[in-house]
């Protein structure tokens, strides 16, 4: 029970199982197609290249792909509402806050969901690690 | 082999998948057979450029997927239409024949 818990959180905040499970879809779909042509009559080199041939720019399409899941993640899109709350509630008790002390609390809401936010948007941004760039794509057959 | 084949359009490929997967839950590659089967290989599909469009639906929520087992007893991610990629694909199918009724009367006065 511990353990299932505990893989759910590591699935929705650990960046490497993101990284991993879009770098596993993307084999299978090269080594799909490669056996395909294989089974054409091509040589498994040749296969291996006209799919990677065929896929495009394999690192750009797995960048791609680990960006949007991690958006999507639950994690970030409940941070993301927090921190826009945040923000918006800071900029409320800032414009509105009779007291100084309470503009002053408004200014560290608004502090806090601007870093908050900016953190977040260059978290999702970072580079995605392709791992085992070699072994994962090359052994196609 | 020396069949010419057309650039698609952009925002074409989400209707192509989401067409594609109407009847049944599919991973990337089927997916991608499935319209180069369907289009007799006239489209010009880059395989990858499936996958962020599929990543981009399935944040909208127009599918969802799930990890099974292949054809060949690998592991692969299936991808299904949900609810709203039903009522999207309705949308994309009217918006396409709204769009190529136009374009064809355009042509047709030329």
């Amino acid at each position: 029970m511990i353990k299932r818990v505990y893989q759910r959180w590591v699935a929705m905040v650990g960046p490497a199982v993101t990284d991993r499970e879009v770098a596993e879809e993307l084999r299978f779909h090269l080594e799909m197609q490669t056996q395909e042509l294989v089974r054409q009559g091509m040589l498994p080199f040749t296969a291996r290249a006209e799919a990677m041939r065929r896929f495009g720019d394999l690192v750009a399409v797995h960048r791609q792909c680990v960006q949007t899941r991690r958006r999507n993640r639950v994690v970030f899109r409940a941070l993301r509402s927090l921190l826009g709350v945040l923000l918006l509630s800071g900029t409320a008790t800032r414009v509105l806050g009779a007291d100084i002390y309470v503009q002053h609390v408004g200014e560290l809401l608004i502090a806090i969901g601007a870093l908050g936010l900016v953190l977040l948007a260059i978290r999702i941004a970072r580079p995605a690690e392709l791992p085992n760039a070699g072994s994962t794509f090359s052994s196609t057959v | 082999m020396g069949k010419s084949r057309t650039d698609l359009l952009q925002g074409t490929l989400e209707l192509l998948i989401l067409q594609s997967l109407q009847s049944e839950a599919m991973h990337g590659y089927g997916i991608v057979q499935r319209i180069h089967q369907l289009a007799e290989d006239s489209l010009k599909v880059e395989d990858g450029s499936l996958y962020p469009a599929l990543y981009r639906m399935e944040e909208r929520g127009w599918i969802a997927s799930e990890w099974g087992v292949s054809e060949n007893n690998r592991r692969a991610k299936f991808y299904r239409l949900t609810r709203g990629g039903r009522k999207q694909l309705d949308a994309e199918r009217a918006n396409w024949e709204r769009i190529s009724n136009a374009v064809n009367k355009i042509l047709q006065t030329a």
